[in-house]
């Protein structure tokens, strides 16, 4: 049986047109990291033609690469829900072994469906749904970013690579890139790279969305923590939608500028065994029941929560997958969660506002 | 010292037997001419073994398809062609939209849903209907099961069996599955192709129907042992058979589909078997295969909960080792990578505003006069009422009651007296 050291962790590549996927992708297939890497660069959303899409595995020894077109394997046809590409792709590498397997999507895909086919396959097959991976144009990203398909690709992303650094001019024009980025999501690790050199360590074995490796929460502790000493009432609503489209820095727009892409961050106390259950139904109403066309469209949700026995659950969620799972107990942990912790819970999405807290703390009886 | 193949005394020569060292038989060496001509009429039943052994590998192989010769089959089980030709379904009947396309692909299925289908009154009444035929139909098929028959005999006796109800055989042509029911046999958990081979005493085998009437498809499957089997396969179906039933009492509307395999896991998990991660549950209507999928493992992230109105299969597949599989190169059977058995049950269920109806678990109409039936029907209660008494296997785990797993409903036990294992019912 597959243990979690048996997953193969998979990677997706996102980024806008001419971000600088495929030159990240060279870059991985070449660089000396000693890792046996599977790359799939064709598209990824359309199921119908898998066999016209090819997998480039590089040899860590020899430095070589080879190529093989993907085959549907035997009786996958048949399997419930099974998305035929992931089922290719499985089935290749288990006939070959690799560390990582990466896809790179288009510059024009959404990755949120791709990443909830990979997370819910996860369950059934050998990959595992390491991280979503947005590889940013940092030179045409001002111009680019009112593009609904870049906010996704930015608000769905565990790891930001701001691409082209060294063609970004003024140091200004650097924090205000981030910052515009940060709007959009800001819990994300967001890594400076010239030429898409990114440290290749920092991109492999991510653990975004596994409840047990304690990596992807991490990040989302260390967004929060600075929030919460900026906050007195434990309470506080992240906001960045309409609202922020006074911003100055994009002069030309009146607009908003994110098309509602916004991101809020609920700080939650130590929860009794009745609340837990509560939020429990909370996160599934939330996610699960169609809101209509003015409705909350929740791209991504992470959390963590205390409870008053003092244990943690880690909370991940694509559009509407959720789980909800115990953490690891580690002494060690980069979460440093001890009984006076605060939980949390931030919600990524289309018209993610205020009500969504509100309704929050009142599901919970706060 | 090598001794003489022949006398077994003297010393061994040289002399080899040619027919041995051609056969690839090592060691037949003889101390001298005389003995081995002396000793021929003994010696060379060994050529006829070892020849009749050869020919019978050599004929198993060629009843297999010539892609499936270098398949390394997990267990015991070897399919059996080639298969009969495919069996026609009388213009009369109306048939689905895959019954004639050539890749047979469904046009309606095509269309993606986007939230599970909520079933009116006249659309439930059609599943009703439905669902009341495929249990007839798979209790006919079951009360044929014995040492002997073929899959593919069974085949004809569903096909048949629609017909005469009206009805489409739902697998033929879906997905170009090539046979009018699935028949998996030991470590086949699912898609099993009839064919060929004669069911064999200690078999277990699980038949799984599906008609198309009135514009709507039925689904119900069930394990049966052939003739007598081993305790180990009756505690496998009587467990499985136990989690679905157990599954199937928690659905209400508000529950959540992924408490189904939160609840099959708890059946299953003590017992150590492995749950199929592969398969699931489905929604059906007038889609053979649509929305909600339901999982039948602990743990998982599936969204939605249930309301009413909707209608949905519950089919755990639990395998005595590995939950692994591995597909035969036929595009279907799905087998255990460890060759161990599997078993399955399922039925089509509707969600009321109280609970769950099963729908292919229909109330009796009519009054047979099976003793087994009238001392159950108290305990049967409604259909309402999946977890009635006839349902579960019986009380105490120890016994051997082949009819518990058998047969999955007071009505079927009639049609599969036949078949009752080891101490029988009575």
């Amino acid at each position: 049986m597959a243990t979690n050291q048996d997953e193969i962790p998979v990677t997706l590549l996102t980024g806008y047109l001419g971000a600088g996927k495929s030159t990240l992708v060279d870059y991985i297939l070449k660089a000396d990291h000693g890792y046996k890497v599977a790359v799939c660069m064709n598209d990824f959303g359309d199921t119908t033609d898998i066999e016209s899409r090819a997998l480039t595995i590089n040899d860590p020894v020899t430095g070589e690469q080879t190529s093989a077109f993907l085959t549907l394997p035997n009786g996958c046809l048949c399997c419930s829900f099974k998305d035929l590409g992931i089922a290719a792709v499985e089935d290749m590498v288990a006939r070959q072994p690799v560390d990582w397997v990466i896809i790179e999507l288009t510059g024009l895909a959404d990755p949120g469906p791709v990443a909830k086919s990979f997370w819910t396959n996860e369950e059934m097959g050998d990959l595992e749904l390491d991280a979503v991976v947005c590889v940013i144009d940092g030179r045409n990203v001002l111009k680019q970013i009112s593009e609904p398909t870049l906010q996704r690709q930015i608000a769905l992303a565990d790891l930001l690579l701001l691409n082209k650094t060294d063609l970004i001019t003024s140091s200004s024009d650097l924090t205000t890139i981030e910052s515009r980025i940060r709007s959009l999501n800001p819990s994300a690790p967001l890594r400076r790279t010239e030429r898409s050199r990114a440290d290749l360590s920092s991109l492999f074995r991510v653990g975004a969305y596994s409840g047990g490796a304690q990596r992807g929460i991490g990040t989302l502790l260390d967004s929060s923590s600075t929030d919460n000493h900026n906050n007195q009432t434990h309470e506080h609503d992240h906001q960045h939608d309409e609202n922020c489209s006074h911003d100055h820095q994009i002069s030309h727009h009146h607009k908003p500028h994110y098309d509602g892409i916004t991101t809020i961050s609920i700080s939650l106390p130590p929860l009794s065994p009745d609340k837990f259950k509560a939020l429990n139904t909370f996160l599934q109403d939330t996610l699960w029941e169609p809101h209509g066309p003015h409705g909350p469209e929740i791209l991504r949700t992470k959390g963590l929560v205390v409870t008053t026995q003092g244990e943690e659950w880690i909370i991940q969620g694509v559009a509407d997958l959720f789980e909800v799972t115990r953490a690891a107990p580690a002494p060690n942990s980069k979460t440093g969660v001890g009984k006076d912790q605060e939980g949390k819970l931030v919600f990524i999405g289309k018209g993610v506002g205020p009500e969504l807290a509100r309704a929050c703390r009142h599901a919970l009886g706060l | 010292m090598v001794k003489c193949a022949g006398c077994g005394v003297k010393e061994a020569s040289r002399l080899e037997c040619p027919n041995c060292k051609k056969l690839g038989i090592p060691g037949s060496f003889f101390c001298d001419q005389d003995c081995f001509k002396s000793n021929w009429g003994t010696h060379k039943a060994i050529h006829s073994i070892l020849q009749a052994a050869a020919k019978a590998e050599e004929e198993k192989n060629e009843t297999l398809p010539p892609n499936m010769r270098n398949y390394n089959f997990t267990g015991p089980l070897r399919p059996v062609y080639p298969l009969s030709e495919k069996r026609e379904v009388p213009p009369h009947i109306a048939r689905p939209d895959y019954a004639d396309d050539p890749q047979g692909m469904s046009a309606c299925e095509a269309v993606r849903e986007r939230t599970v289908k909520i079933l009116t009154k006249e659309e439930i009444e059609s599943m009703r209907k439905v669902c009341r035929l495929a249990r007839e139909v798979l209790d006919l098929v079951a009360s044929h099961i014995k040492p002997g028959v073929t899959t593919d005999e069974l085949d004809a006796i569903c096909h048949q069996a629609c017909i005469d109800r009206d009805s489409y055989p739902s697998p033929l042509n879906y997905a170009k599955f090539p046979k009018s029911i699935c028949t998996s046999v030991n470590e086949v958990i699912c898609h099993g192709i009839p064919d060929q081979r004669p069911l064999v005493e200690g078999d277990i085998i699980n038949l799984d129907v599906t008609l198309y009437h009135g514009g709507f498809h039925g689904d119900l499957n069930a394990t049966y042992p052939v003739g007598k089997v081993d305790q180990d396969s009756l505690d496998l179906m009587n467990t499985t058979k136990k989690s679905m039933e157990d599954a199937i009492a928690i659905c209400k509307p508000g529950v959540p589909f992924r408490d189904i395999g939160n609840k099959i896991e708890e059946v299953i998990k003590p017992k150590g078997y492995g749950i199929v991660r592969r398969y699931t549950g489905h929604g059906i209507n007038q889609r053979f295969h649509g929305l909600p999928n339901i999982v039948f493992y602990g743990g998982s992230k599936t969204p939605g909960k249930m309301e009413a109105g909707q209608v949905f299969t519950i089919e755990p597949m639990i395998n005595a080792g590995t939950s692994n599989l591995d597909h035969w190169r036929d595009d279907w059977t799905a087998v255990t990578m460890d060759g161990s058995r599997s078993a399955q049950f399922e039925e089509t269920i509707l969600i009321t505003e109280t609970g769950a109806e099963i729908l292919t678990r229909p109330p009796p109409t009519t009054s047979s006069s099976s003793k087994k039936k009238k001392k159950k029907s108290k305990a049967n209660g409604g259909t309402s009422t999946p977890n009635g008494g006839s349902s579960t296997p019986n009380g105490s785990a120890g016994t051997p009651n082949g009819d518990g797993s058998a047969t999955p409903t007071t009505e079927a036990t009639a049609g599969v007296e036949g078949l009752v294992v080891e101490g029988g019912e009575e």
